[in-house]
């Protein structure tokens, strides 16, 4: 099928990134982009560019649309992820709380004028605290059933982003505040090589990791006895995956702000595609989340003059969506 | 392959024992019923079997192997387990599910190879649900869902069986199938410890009862020594006569047992 052909699961987010190289502020003629391409891959005739369209391309687009890519990647993995080890297809990085955790870190990180990697540090620490909240709250009860985790989450979740308004109150109201509150809407405006730097190795190394443990995952969401029954340490393999779902996730909110639904809607429609064998949802989950966060990134590079914050049509459009996917309901029994 | 329990209790508070002082031996072939009220501690005592949960003192041990000092991995390999109500959130295949029974002897990282595809096939096809492969577990019935956990376990090829209420929620015929599988499965080489609420079912397809009552275990032995009226009265707490009926048209009796009604 072909949504389990590895070929197409790279084509479809190589396709969506050389489609992006041609969209954005600087304008520049198609076929001006494909002879820079192709020269710059050897295979061209060559010519001259202009030193503002390479710098174009190559140090404002590029990085952007890679950083996109991976972020889109990461939170869907993330999601995908999060919701078998909690065994709840409703659960989403945001949902447990984590987005909320690491936007305090990262605000406070910025606040403090720390450096870009303060700011990861931060971010997954906080991250961490609030994922280790929402579970130990909604263990309560001593279960952990979608209802306990999910308002476990709300009651985490608020308490954070009640501790980033406080933060947003008392900086700066010119300089340090503006800076969170574009921050915490998302966006990849600002992206640089040297986020890059810091982002990229923990983003790609912690998507590859959850990648190579793919089937297993289905161990896991099958049943903690289940599981526990078929050989595997729970408590280990459960606590991993957490902690490398929180540093992808985490690393995303630190370089883009908080970008909500995608962790929530893409492995969604990655199991209605699939169904729930994580050995094809994950890869699919990784592939169309890039593929839909690099897109996204160009609707908001390109929809009004001025930049619109990704974060903001994630939401627009995910909420929707999401509620005509609970109306189907064919993504969990 | 040999399982035993020697001097095995459990509590979850301290000075309330779930059950106390158990031992008992599981050897090639055996097909063990165990027997009791609610709450007399069968279930708590299979999940400690399974490793699911450490016994409070004394030791599991499986083949001269103290089941603490085994991996998880390791039990598994020995020990299949099916717990009471399996529900799951996520609506996988019949075939899937029956896969993830090769995740003990699969590498960490690894998925399921076509020979582990194979195994499986075989699996659904011996408790008889290959027809049923690619439906989700989810939306089955509940022998079905009990069929595919049988067929988990074969897939999985330990040699100790542990089921807890197999039977629990099925209708008279699937009750019957599941019976008569389990029986043929022991006759083929394994061995198993099952619970039941059903005592009658103890008549006919063990090789071995075990009567549980307050965390002991008031009797063991074969079914003809064990299910006597006196056990079964003071296990279940309630009188309960035997009755020996012969078939209409042969020679053959059946025993069976009744709460005695005034």
């Amino acid at each position: 099928m072909l949504l389990r052909s590895k070929f197409f699961l790279v084509l479809m987010p190589l396709a969506a990134v050389i489609l992006s190289l041609f969209i954005g502020k600087y304008q520049a003629d198609a076929a001006t982009i494909v002879s820079l391409l192709l020269s710059k891959l050897n295979i061209g005739p060559g010519g001259d560019f202009s030193v503002n369209l390479e710098t174009a391309i190559f140090q404002v687009r590029l990085p952007r649309i890679l950083m996109a890519l991976l972020v889109g990647m990461s939170l869907s993995v993330s999601g995908a992820v999060f919701q078998g080890v909690f065994r709840n297809p409703l659960v989403s990085d945001h949902i447990l709380g984590v987005s909320n955790g690491a936007s305090l870190g990262a605000a406070a990180a910025i606040l403090w004028g720390a450096s870009i990697a303060g700011v990861q540090l931060a971010a997954f620490i906080s991250g961490m605290l609030a994922v280790g909240l929402t579970y130990s709250v909604s263990r309560i009860y001593k279960t952990t059933s979608t209802l306990t985790l999910v308002l476990s989450g709300i009651i985490v979740g608020g308490f954070f982003s009640a501790l980033v308004s406080l933060l947003k109150s008392i900086a700066d109201p010119l300089d340090k505040m503006p800076a969170i509150v574009f921050w915490l809407m998302g966006s990849f405006a600002k992206i640089s090589s040297v986020d890059l730097k810091f982002a990229v190795p923990i983003m790609v190394s912690a998507v590859f990791v959850l990648w190579l443990v793919r089937w297993r995952l289905n161990i896991l969401a099958v049943g903690e006895e289940d599981a526990k029954s078929l050989g595997m340490n729970t408590e280990v393999f459960r606590f991993g995956l957490v902690v490398l779902c929180t540093l992808a996730t985490s690393s995303a909110v630190a370089v883009s702000g908080v970008i909500g639904w995608v962790g929530l809607v893409v492995p969604h429609v990655a199991r209605i595609l699939v169904g729930p064998d994580h050995k094809d949802l994950i890869p699919l989950s990784i592939s169309l989340g890039g593929t839909y966060m690099v897109l996204m990134d160009d609707l908001a590079r390109s929809l009004t003059t001025a930049e619109v914050s990704i974060g903001i049509l994630t939401a627009i459009i995910g909420a929707p969506f999401f509620a005509y996917l609970l109306r189907k309901g064919t993504s969990w029994s | 392959m040999k399982l035993e329990v020697r001097g095995g209790s459990f509590s979850y508070t301290k000075g309330h024992p779930v059950f106390e002082d158990i031992s008992l031996e599981l050897e090639d072939q055996q097909f063990l019923c165990l027997l009791g009220q609610n709450g007399c501690g069968k279930t708590t005592l299979l999940k400690c079997l399974a490793g699911m949960m450490p016994l409070s003192s004394g030791k599991v041990i499986i083949n001269g192997k103290h089941l603490d000092s085994m991996t998880r991995r390791e039990t598994a390999l020995a020990i299949g387990y099916v717990p009471q109500d399996q529900e799951t959130a996520f609506p996988f295949t019949v075939q899937q599910m029956v896969l993830m029974g090769r995740a003990p002897s699969l590498n960490f990282l690894a998925s399921p190879s076509s020979r582990d595809m194979t195994i499986a096939e075989e699996a659904m096809e011996r408790v008889g649900i290959l027809r049923l492969k690619d439906q989700r577990y989810t939306e089955l019935s509940g022998g079905e869902k009990q069929l595919v956990l049988l067929g988990r376990i074969l897939a999985q090829r330990p040699n100790i069986w542990l089921l807890d209420e197999p039977t629990s929620h099925l209708d008279f015929k699937n009750q019957t199938i599941i019976l008569r599988l389990i029986r043929d499965l022991v006759n083929e080489g394994r061995s198993v410890i099952m619970t039941t609420h059903y005592p009658n079912h103890a008549f006919a397809y063990p090789t071995h009862v075990a009567l549980m009552h307050d965390g002991k275990i008031l009797s063991i032995g074969s079914p003809e020594d064990v299910l006597l009226e006196s056990n079964l009265s003071q296990a279940y707490g309630i009188d309960i006569c035997l009755y020996t009926a012969r078939r209409k048209d042969s020679d053959k009796l059946v025993t069976f047992c009744a709460p005695v009604e005034e």
